[in-house]
Order: structure tokens, then sequence, then C-alpha cells
């Protein structure tokens, strides 16, 4: 087991690298430098041009792209990833700030995403074909169709103005200490945008992993010994059923988390997808490389957890 | 009446049932292809689906004689006006007649779709025959950058890249277009690895046809089918994307017509709670759409995999 850790970390290395240097690669293609963007243009015209070639050297710009991106890998395995154009703050400091905020509304996403596509996926199954599967189908179409910033929109539309029991933005009320209770307050709406859309394929997914279960020896045997049905569907079939899920989970991480960024601009969620956008209209590469560096390890990561999760669901997985 | 002639249809008889499967031309007594088109039809859900495409297809397409504004011209005496005889949807902020602009707009979001699809197609069909057909090397090398790409938050990497080219309509269509192969190069590669070890690739060779044309005229219209369904969701998801990132103004700029960039207005409270007919038409508009092409999707699936339990 420790020994298939440590190959598949070894294997996500050259992955991260391969995302990072193409990241690296297509932001150096955008025209204009830091140096011209950093420096009053009143002091070039007072230096000349060799200044700004003086500043290109002090700042290493004017290395091959390769020895540059060498010199950032450096960097950032010191943990250090850099410093906003914008605003001249410490990014590791920045993001640091806003990916709890970020994680805590895709977690509470997944889990409600979870919640409801499990008992009706299971719902589906066991009463294949009947209205109740028919709708789920449906329902599930519709919430993969309905884009989620007009379902945001939708939700604000509702909920917060015709009849205001939710909060419209924000993740806690502004001037007022921040309670437990307060920032779920804020966390409904946008993690139920978020979940419904992200309920749909697991649905789909859970409908289809039980339809095999049920059909395999071991139901029939818990049947046959006389089992009561519940027992049969929850103990034993449901359980096997949702190995699978694991895996149907880690894939749609990336989705959440693109999905997150749309949600979090409407709903003015102050973490790293806001944090994104406002980076690319500044086009503040340095904070745009470092948000794509942290949401790569961030799949990655999440993707080798669900292979140990998946060794630990299922004891017929042997990792070597 | 049509409702039973549907209901006729669904229980066909053995005799029609064979019917159905194998037509059989009377005048040539050749096999035709099996009835894709009929169980598309029968599909009742995808044939719905079918017929809303059309028509938003058809609504953008004549979008100048149906509409009777033009969607750029500024009327600043009509700001933010509602519905009326002049403007049966409304305004919007620059004083631009919404139909008009709704109208348009679908011309604007379905060829983003339909473009990117296309060019992702292309990539991801020539990128996976290669890897299925050669294997080794290639293989590998095609395949991990398949699980680089498809590990990454799409919508990230394609906001760092408009951050670098610019957002416009043609640099949306370009990166969804280079993004979205890994998928549709999978699906090649897998059926090219079982269809590569088949007779008839062997004889081919046998008598000397080259790869390129083993790939291309022997192997890849067996593996066409599941393209062409992993497609038809591709354009739902390319539209999808698109209005995402138009909304956020990383997309299709105004003044230029989008469903997506439609919506930008609507992130102000004030046109959200007041002025419904600035976003409840092109919301629903990209909903329709996407929902639409889901659903010939689906169908799509189910006729032409007549194996397919589901």
């Amino acid at each position: 087991m420790g020994k298939y850790l440590l190959r598949r970390l070894a294997i996500s290395v050259p992955v991260l690298l391969g995302i990072t240097l193409v990241v690296y690669v297509v932001i150096s293609l955008a025209p204009g430098d830091p140096v011209e963007a950093m420096i009053n243009p009143e002091q070039v015209a007072a230096l000349g041009p060799d200044f700004l070639d003086q500043q290109r050297e002090a700042l290493g710009l004017n290395q091959p792209i390769l020895v540059r991106y060498a010199l950032w890998l450096k960097e950032v395995a010191q943990g250090n990833l850099g410093f906003s154009f914008m605003d001249r703050q410490s990014i590791a400091g920045k993001i640091g700030e806003r990916l709890w905020p970020t994680l805590r509304l895709m977690l509470t996403a997944q889990l409600i995403a979870i919640v409801i596509a499990v008992p009706v996926g299971v719902m589906s199954a066991l009463k294949q074909y009947s209205l109740l599967d028919y709708g789920a189908t449906v329902l599930g179409f519709a919430a993969i169709s309905v884009p989620s910033f007009f379902l945001s929109l939708a939700g604000i539309y509702v909920f917060a103005l015709k009849i205001p029991i939710l909060p419209a933005a924000g993740m806690v009320t502004v001037g007022q200490e921040p309670t437990l209770a307060d920032s779920l307050w804020h966390l409904v709406l946008p993690a139920m945008v978020l979940g419904l859309a992200e309920a749909a394929p697991l649905i789909r997914y859970t409908r289809s992993s039980m339809l095999e279960v049920v059909r395999q020896d071991y139901v029939r045997v818990a049947r046959a010994k006389g089992l009561r049905e519940r027992t049969v569907i929850y103990q034993h079939a449901l359980r096997n059923a949702l190995i699978p899920l694991v895996t149907v989970v880690a894939l749609g991480l990336p989705r959440l988390l693109g999905g997150t960024v749309i949600v979090e601009a409407i709903f003015a969620w102050p973490g790293m997808g806001t944090l994104a956008i406002t980076a690319v209209r500044g086009r503040d590469y340095p904070v745009i490389m470092a948000i794509n560096l942290i949401s790569a390890v961030m799949i990655l990561l999440s993707n080798l957890l669900a292979d140990l999760i998946y060794a630990i669901v299922d004891p017929r997985i042997k990792y070597s | 009446m049509a409702d039973t002639r549907l209901s006729v249809r669904q229980q066909p008889g053995p005799a029609a049932r064979q019917a159905d499967v194998a037509p059989t031309s009377i005048v040539t007594g050749v096999r035709r292809r099996p009835g894709v088109w009929y169980r598309f039809r029968r599909h009742r859900v995808a044939l719905v689906g079918a017929i809303i495409l059309l028509l938003l297809a058809a609504g953008s397409l004549g979008a100048s004689v149906v509409a009777q504004n033009d969607p750029y011209r500024v009327d600043i005496s009509a700001y933010r006006q509602g519905p009326q005889a002049k403007y049966p949807l409304g305004t919007d902020s620059s004083g631009r007649d919404v139909l008009s602009r709704l109208l348009h707009a679908g011309r604007v979001s379905l060829s983003v779709g339909l473009v990117a699809v296309t060019i992702y197609t292309i990539i991801g069909v020539i990128l996976g025959s290669f890897s299925g057909f050669y294997g080794g090397l290639t293989d590998s090398v095609i395949m991990r950058l398949a699980d680089v790409v498809l590990s990454f938050p799409a919508l990230i990497l394609i906001i760092t890249v408009v951050s670098v080219l610019g957002p416009s309509i043609y640099n949306i269509m370009l990166v969804i277009g280079l993004l979205g192969w890994p998928p549709i190069a999978r699906i090649v590669r897998a059926l090219f690895l079982s269809l590569r070890e088949r007779e008839f690739v062997l004889a081919s060779r046998t008598v000397g046809v080259p790869n390129s044309r083993i790939i291309f005229r022997h192997i890849l219209p067996n593996a066409i089918a599941p393209v062409i369904v992993a497609s038809t969701f591709g354009i739902a998801n390319a539209i999808l994307l698109e209005a995402g990132l138009s909304f956020l103004g990383l997309g299709v700029q105004p003044p230029t017509p989008s469903w997506g960039n439609m919506l930008t207005d609507a992130q102000s409270l004030t046109v959200l709670e007041s002025m419904p007919w600035l976003w409840i038409p092109p919301g629903t508009m990209i909903a329709l759409a996407v929902l639409s092409i889901n659903f010939i999707g689906d169908g799509l699936r189910d006729a032409l995999d007549p194996h397919l339990v589901r």
C-alpha cells in the first residue's frame, strides 16, 4: 500500500510539471511584460530603453523560457508563489485566505449532491421505469441543462428578494460578530445551486450501479436465506453499489471547481473563484499561475484520496 | 390519430419488429442500414428536443426577419423599458430591443457550440485513432496528454487562456476546441483497440492497403456512432461554458449579443428584482437549447446502440 502510494505520487509529479509548464508557456505568450507593466512610463522616457533591459535582466526576464520556468519551480518548491502585480501582496497569503472558503463551498455542495443523489438513485433503480424513475431522469437532465448562474440568479430572486429568507451575497453578515449559524445561512443558496448540478450525474451512476448490484448472486442469497427486504437492500446491496461512486465523485471534482468559480462570482463569495476572475480581468499573471498550480494540486490529491478510499471500502482491491 | 399510431408502434408484432430492425428494399432486395432514424423517432423526449432545437435554430437564422428592430440600435429614450407593443420583450440598459438581441444571440451561442465541438471532435478523432491504431509510445504520449488536460478544471484553464488572448467569440471557440478533445480521443482509442484486431483489418493489410487508408476508410466508419453521441452532449456543454464565460465578461463581448452576456446586467439586484424581462428570457433560452441538445444526445445514444440496456 505504502509502495503504491509512493508510485502514485511519483506519477503525479510529471502530470503536475506538464500542467504548470503548459500554463507557464501560455502565460508567457501574453503581450507586454511585467517590467513595462510595473514601471512608470515617465521614468522610462527619462532613463531610456537600456534601463528597461537592465530591469529585465535583474528580474531574469531575458533568460530563455525553460530557465525562467525552472526558476519559478525553485521558488514554488520553497513555498514562494510570488507577488501579485496588482497590489504587491504575497500570493501565498492571498490564496491561504481564500482556500478555505472555496473548500467549504465545494465540500458542502458535494455533501448536498450525495445526500440528494443516493436515495433518489436507489429508489429509481428499485422502481425501474416507474414514474419516479422517469421523473428523476428528466429532473436530472434539467439540472445539468440549466446554467448555474441562471439558477443562482433565480435562487436569489426567489429566496432573497421575493421571499427574503436567505442572504443574496457574501459569506457572513458584514459588521456582525461571525457565528456558525450565520455562515451556514450564507452557505445555503450557493451550495444548493452547486449541489443540484452535481447531483444529476450522481443519480445516474447510483441508479445504474444499484441496478447492476441487485442482479448479483449474493443479493439472491441474502433474499433466499429470508432476510428482510430492507436489510437486503440497505445492508447488502447498497454498500456494494456505492463503491464505484467514490470514483465518480473524484472525477467530478474538476467540474465542481469550475462551477464554483461562476457561483462565487455571483454570490460575492471571497474564495479562489473570485480571486481568479479578478486576476484574469486585471491580467495579474503571477496570481493566475498560482491558482492554476493550486487547482492542479487539489485535483491530483483528491484523485489520490479517491484511490485510497476505494481500497478501504472495497477490500477486493489490492494495489501493488 | 397520431397518439394511437405511436402506441401501436411501441408494441409492434413480430412481423413488424423484424421489418423495423432490418428493412429490406423490395426493389433491390438489399438490406438497408438498421433503422436508426426509426428508433430515434420513437424516443419521444429526443423528438421533442429536436423540434425545440429546430425552432431555436429557425428563430436564430431568421432573426432579422422575425425581429423588427436592429439588435444593435441604441434608443436612449427607451432605457430598460418593460415589454410593450414596439418592444415585445422590453429594452436593455442601452435601450436595445431584447427580443431582437435574444434571437441574434442564438446565432452566436449555437455557432460557438457547433464550431468548438467540431474542432475538438476532429482533434479527438485523429489523436484517438493514432493512439489506438499504433499503440506503444504514440499511445502513451497521447493518453498521458489526455490525462493532463482531463484532470484539470476546464473553466480555470480557459479563463487563463482568455486572460492572455483576450476575450472574443473566436478565442472562446478556439479554446474550447483545443481543450475538449480528450473524452473523444479516449472513446475512439478504445474502439480502435478492439477493431484493429478484427479480420477485415487483417484482410486490408494482406492486400497492401496503407495504414492511413485502413485507419480512415476501414476502421473509423465503424467507430463513428459513439463519437456522434459524445459530440452531441459536447455541444450542450460548450454552449453552457460559453454562456458562463460571457456572463462573467470573459467570453463574447458586447455589443455582440450572446445569451450569456445578456444576463450580465442581472448581477445588479435592481435589475434582478424589478426587470425580469432582462434576465429570464436569455436564461430560459440557454436552458432550452442545452436541454433539447441533451435530449437529442440521449435519443441518439439509444438509437445508435440498440444493444444498450437501460
